[in-house]
C-alpha cells in the first residue's frame, strides 16, 4: 500500500516536472523564434541602410538617390506608397513627382491630391515633420484630424502613415512619407532606421549644394569676364572703327596733317585692346577654352606682314630690321592668327629691348625624324638676359625683372601666351641669350601642311575691282545694336562694292531678312532685344531665310557654337574689314552655285554638305562613281568634289568618264583622297583637276574645300567677264 | 533575472538535496518552476526561493546565497572553461569580470542585468572590489569568488568593510588570495 502510494506520489511528481519541462521548452522555442525574427529584421535594416548609403555616395543626382530610397523603404516595410516633398525657399513643402507606387492606377487620386498641395509647417503629416524635424507616425490617416488628404486616402484605401525628415544639419531639406493599406501601431525601431535614411539622404543634398555653389561661382566668374570684355571692347571698337573712317577720309582728301594724329589714336586704342585681349586669352587658355583654327597659309606673307607692322617701333629705337626668308619657304598648316600674334610679340619685344642695333628674323624649314618643322628665329643685339632672368621669362605676369615693366611697359603676358599657343600647336618657343650681347627667341612649329613651294593663297588680299558691279551689287544686311558698328560696317562694305541695309536689333533684323532676302547677313551676338544666337537660330529655322548665309560678328569667341548653329563664318571684333569683304564676296559668288560631292564616307559627305550649304552652295551627293554619273545626268553641277577610293566605281574611273564626255569635260573637279598618290596616280589625274587635297583633319579639310571652290568660281567668273 | 540562474540553483539543489527538496522549495516559494535559460523571471521569485531554502535549512539567507555561488561556479567553469583556463590565478580572473566575462554573458543572454564592479588595485595583496546593485547579492559574489579561488587551488580570505545589506550605499569586498604554503 505504502509502496503503491510512493509510486503514485513519484508519478505525480514526475508528471509535474514533465509539465514544467514542456513549458520551459515551449518558452525557449518562443524566445529563439523571437530572436531569429529580430535578427532577420536587423539584417533587413542593415541591407536598407547599405542600399541608401551606396545610393547616397554613387547616385549622380539627388532625385536618383531619393528614388532609390523610396523603393528601398517600400520594399523594406512592404508598404505600397512612398513620396517626397521638397522644402521651398519660402519654408513650405512642395510636392514632387517622386513616388513609389505599387499600383499607380489604384493610388492615382491620392497622387493627384498630394501633388496639388503644399504643406506649411505643422500642416498635415509632412508639415508636422517639417516643424518638428523628427519622424512622425499616424496609426490611421482617415481618422486623423490633421491630415488634409484623408478623403483621397480613404478612397484609395490608404491607412497608416509615417514620415521622416531629410536633414541637412538642422534644416529639413525634404520630407519622405510612406503609406500602408492597413492601420498600424507606431514602430519606434522602424522610425529610428528611417531617421538614419533621412540623414544619409541629407548628405547627398549637402554635397549637391556644395557642387552647385562651386559651379555657380565659376559661371559667375566666366560671365563676369565675358561681360567685362564686352564692356571694354565695345567702346574701343567704336573708337578704332570711327577713327579709321576719319583716316580714310583724310587720306582720300589728301589731308596728311590729320592722318598722323588719327593714326596715334588708332594705335593707342589698339594697344589697349591688345592688353585686354592678352588677359582674356590667358584666362581662356587657363580654363582650357581656347580654340585653335588651323588652316594652311603662306609663311612668307605672315612674316612679312609682322615685320612691316613692327617697322615703326624698330625705327623709333634706331634699330635695323632684317628678314631672312627663302623665297620657296612655302606654306604651313597651323593657326595663322596665333602664329602672327606670337611672332609679333617676339619681334616687338626685340625692338623694345634693343637700341641702335639689329633685329634679324630668319625663317627656315627643317626636316627632322619627327617630321618637317618651321623654325622662325628672332635675334636681337639688345640688353640680353641673365640665366636667372631666362628662368622666369615664360611665367605669367613676369618680365625679366620688375624694373623692366616700368621702363618698357607691357603686361608681361605676351611671352607666356605666345609660348602656350605654340605648345598648343605642337611646337614651342625657346630662348638663348647673353647679357649685354642680345637674345635669340626661336619659334619651332610642325609644318603640318604640304611643303609645296607654290603659295596657295595670294600673299596679300587682292584689291577688289570696283568693276565687279557689272552685276547688281549684292545686298548685305547688317544686324547690330551699336550705332557706331553699323555706321563703320556700312562704310567699309560699301567701299568694297556691296549694297548695305542695317537693322538695329534682332527683331528688325529678322523682319528685314524675310522681306529683303539679302545675299548675306552680318550678325552681332550680344544685343539687348534678342541675342545673336537666338536670331541665328530663328533665321536657320525659317524656310524663308534658312538659305541666307550668316556671318557672326562678335567679341565673344565661341566659334564652335556659331558653326553648330549654322553660321557660315565667324569674325571676332575688331573686324578685319578686308577679311570680312573676302568672306562676303565668296558667299555671294557661290550663292546658287551647285556642287556634286562624291564620297563613300557619310561623315565626310554630310560635313561638306553642311559647310558648303552654309556658304550658299546647292549640294548634291553620291556615294560612288556610278551614282555620281546618274546625278550628273540629272543636273550638271558647277563643280565636282570627288574621293578617289570608293566601292563599285572609284574616283579614277569617274574622272575618266567625265573627260570622255563632251558635256562634262570642263566641269572642274576637286580631288579628296586619303591615298598616298603614286607618280602614276598623279599622271592619271593630271588633266582637269582643280586641286588634290589630302584627307587629314576633317575640320581643316572642310575649310580648304570651301576656299578652293570659292576661288575656282571666282576665276571662272573672271573668265566669263573677260570673254562675254 | 535570467533563467540560467534559476537553472543553476535547481541543478545544485537537486544534486545536493534531492528532487523532493526542489519540489518542496518551489511549493513553499509558490514559484512556477518552468525556467528556460534564455527567459527572464522576476527577481522576487529568486528571493522567495532563497527565503524558502533559508527556512527549510534554518540558515541565514546570505549563507544560502553564498552556498549557491560556491556550488554554481564549478558548473559554469565546466560549461565555459575558456574564461578560466585563460588565467593562472584568482586575481587576474576577477579583474576580467567587467570587460570579458560579463560582456560575454550579455552576448549569450541579451538583456542580462549583470553588475559592474570597480576595482582598487593599489595593494598587491588585497584586491578591493566595489559592488553596487539593487539586488544586493554581494553574498553570491562572495560565493563565486571563494569557488574561483578553489578552482585555481588558492586560499582566499574575504571581508566586507561596507555592505548594502548593512545600510551602506555600496558593498566593498576585500579579497586576499594566497597560494597554499606561500
Amino acid at each position: 500500500m505504502d509502496n503503491l502510494g510512493d509510486a503514485d506520489a513519484q508519478l505525480a511528481r514526475l508528471k509535474k516536472r514533465f509539465d514544467r519541462e514542456q513549458r520551459a521548452r515551449a518558452e525557449s522555442e518562443a524566445i529563439a523564434e523571437r530572436a531569429l525574427s529580430e535578427l532577420y529584421t536587423k539584417k533587413k535594416e542593415i541591407e536598407l541602410l547599405q542600399l541608401i548609403t551606396v545610393a547616397a555616395n554613387e547616385a549622380s543626382t539627388v532625385d536618383d538617390a531619393m528614388r532609390t530610397a523610396l523603393d528601398g523603404v517600400c520594399a523594406h516595410t512592404r508598404w505600397p506608397v512612398g513620396h517626397v516633398h521638397l522644402t521651398d525657399p519660402a519654408g513650405a513643402l512642395l510636392s514632387t513627382k517622386l513616388w513609389h507606387l505599387d499600383h499607380p492606377e489604384r493610388y492615382k487620386a491620392f497622387r493627384d491630391v498630394s501633388e496639388a498641395l503644399t504643406f506649411a509647417p505643422g500642416t498635415g503629416l509632412p508639415g508636422r515633420v517639417l516643424e518638428g524635424g523628427k519622424p512622425a507616425w499616424i496609426v490611421d490617416v482617415t481618422k486623423d484630424d490633421n491630415f488634409p488628404r484623408s478623403k483621397a486616402a480613404l478612397d484609395c484605401g490608404l491607412r497608416a502613415a509615417f514620415a521622416f525628415p531629410v536633414l541637412v544639419g538642422d534644416e529639413v531639406a525634404a520630407v519622405m512619407e510612406f503609406f500602408s493599406d492597413e492601420p498600424a501601431e507606431p514602430d519606434d525601431a522602424k522610425l529610428t532606421i528611417m531617421a538614419h535614411v533621412g540623414s544619409q539622404l541629407g548628405r547627398v543634398i549637402e554635397r549637391r549644394r556644395a557642387e552647385d555653389a562651386l559651379r555657380l561661382a565659376s559661371q559667375h566668374k566666366s560671365q563676369f569676364l565675358a561681360n567685362m570684355s564686352h564692356e571694354l571692347r565695345t567702346p574701343l571698337n567704336a573708337i578704332i572703327g570711327i577713327t579709321e573712317m576719319l583716316q580714310e577720309d583724310a587720306r582720300d582728301a589728301n589731308r596728311e596733317d590729320e592722318f598722323e594724329p588719327l593714326d596715334r589714336v588708332v594705335r593707342a586704342a589698339r594697344h589697349l585692346l591688345a592688353v585686354i585681349n592678352d588677359i582674356l586669352d590667358l584666362s581662356k587658355i587657363e580654363a582650357g577654352k581656347m580654340d585653335l583654327h588651323v588652316g594652311s597659309f603662306a609663311i612668307a606673307s605672315v612674316v612679312e606682314d609682322v615685320v612691316h607692322t613692327v617697322g615703326t617701333l624698330a625705327a623709333k629705337n634706331n634699330n635695323a630690321l632684317r628678314l631672312e626668308c627663302p623665297a620657296d619657304i612655302g606654306v604651313m598648316s597651323a593657326d595663322q592668327t596665333r602664329i602672327r600674334q606670337a611672332l609679333l610679340n617676339l619681334v616687338s619685344n626685340a625692338a623694345k629691348f634693343t637700341e641702335n642695333g639689329t633685329i634679324t628674323i630668319s625663317v627656315d624649314r627643317a626636316v627632322a625624324e619627327t617630321g618637317e618643322w618651321i623654325v622662325i628665329a628672332v635675334a636681337d643685339t639688345g640688353i640680353g638676359l641673365t640665366a636667372e632672368q631666362k628662368g622666369r621669362l615664360f611665367q605669367d605676369f613676369v618680365q625679366a625683372d620688375a624694373s623692366t615693366t616700368r621702363k618698357y611697359g607691357g603686361t608681361g603676358l605676351g611671352l607666356a601666351i605666345s609660348r602656350r599657343f605654340c605648345q598648343m600647336m605642337g611646337g614651342d618657343i625657346t630662348v638663348e641669350s647673353e647679357p649685354g650681347k642680345g637674345s635669340t627667341f626661336t619659334i619651332r612649329l610642325p609644318a603640318g601642311g604640304t611643303s609645296s613651294a607654290a603659295p596657295v593663297q595670294p600673299a596679300t588680299p587682292q584689291p577688289t575691282p570696283r568693276a565687279r558691279s557689272i552685276d547688281r551689287a549684292p545686298l548685305i544686311l547688317v544686324i547690330d545694336d551699336e550705332d557706331s558698328v553699323r555706321d563703320v560696317t556700312t562704310h567699309f562694305l560699301r567701299r568694297e562694292g556691296f549694297a548695305v541695309t542695317t537693322a538695329n536689333g534682332g527683331r528688325e533684323g529678322l523682319r528685314l531678312a524675310r522681306e529683303l532676302q539679302p545675299a548675306a547677313i552680318t550678325l552681332d551676338v550680344m544685343m539687348p532685344d534678342l541675342d545673336g544666337w537666338t536670331v541665328l537660330a530663328a533665321i536657320k529655322g525659317d524656310p524663308a531665310t534658312a538659305g541666307i548665309p550668316v556671318v557672326l560678328m562678335t567679341i565673344v569667341d565661341e566659334k564652335n557654337r556659331g558653326y553648330s548653329l549654322g553660321a557660315a563664318d565667324y569674325m571676332v571684333k575688331p573686324v578685319d574689314w578686308s577679311a570680312l569683304a573676302g568672306v562676303l564676296r565668296a558667299i555671294c559668288q557661290s550663292a546658287g552655285r551647285s556642287v556634286l560631292v562624291v564620297d563613300d564616307d557619310d561623315t565626310m559627305r554630310s560635313g561638306l554638305r553642311r559647310v558648303l550649304h552654309e556658304n550658299g552652295w546647292q549640294v548634291a551627293e553620291a556615294e560612288n562613281g556610278r551614282v555620281a554619273l546618274a546625278r550628273l545626268a540629272e543636273a550638271r553641277p558647277d563643280v565636282i568634289v570627288v574621293d578617289l577610293l570608293m566601292p563599285e566605281m572609284d574616283g579614277f574611273e569617274l574622272l575618266d568618264a567625265l573627260r570622255s564626255n563632251g558635256a562634262w569635260r570642263d566641269i572642274p573637279a576637286l580631288v579628296l583622297t586619303a591615298k598616298d598618290l603614286t607618280d602614276d596616280d598623279r599622271t592619271r589625274l593630271n588633266v582637269g583637276i582643280e586641286r588634290i587635297l589630302q584627307k587629314r583633319d576633317r575640320h581643316e579639310l572642310l575649310g580648304e574645300v570651301r576656299d578652293v571652290l570659292d576661288r575656282c568660281i571666282e576665276r571662272r567668273r573672271g573668265e566669263n567677264v573677260a570673254v562675254p | 533575472m535570467k533563467g540560467v540562474v534559476f537553472n543553476l540553483l535547481e541543478a545544485v539543489v537537486r544534486r545536493d538535496y534531492g528532487d523532493d527538496t526542489w519540489e518542496a522549495l518551489l511549493e513553499a516559494a509558490e514559484a512556477d518552476g518552468a525556467y528556460t535559460s534564455l527567459g527572464n523571471y522576476p527577481d522576487d521569485e529568486m528571493m522567495r526561493l532563497v527565503g524558502a531554502a533559508s527556512a527549510a535549512l534554518k540558515l541565514p539567507a546570505d549563507d544560502v546565497v553564498r552556498w549557491f555561488g560556491r556550488n554554481a561556479l564549478p558548473l559554469l567553469a565546466q560549461k565555459h572553461p575558456n574564461f578560466f583556463t585563460a588565467h593562472k590565478s584568482t586575481r587576474p580572473f576577477l579583474l576580467t569580470l567587467n570587460d570579458v566575462i560579463h560582456s560575454e554573458v550579455r552576448k549569450l543572454y541579451p538583456g542580462a542585468d549583470v553588475p559592474v564592479f570597480t576595482y582598487d588595485t593599489s595593494s598587491s595583496d588585497v584586491l578591493v572590489m566595489h559592488y553596487s546593485s539593487p539586488r544586493k547579492l554581494c553574498a553570491l559574489a562572495e560565493g563565486f569568488i571563494e569557488a574561483t579561488a578553489g578552482y585555481y587551488a588558492e586560499e582566499v580570505s574575504l571581508d566586507q568593510p561596507e555592505c548594502m545589506n548593512r545600510g551602506d550605499h555600496r558593498c566593498v569586498l576585500r579579497v586576499a588570495v594566497r597560494k597554499p604554503g606561500a
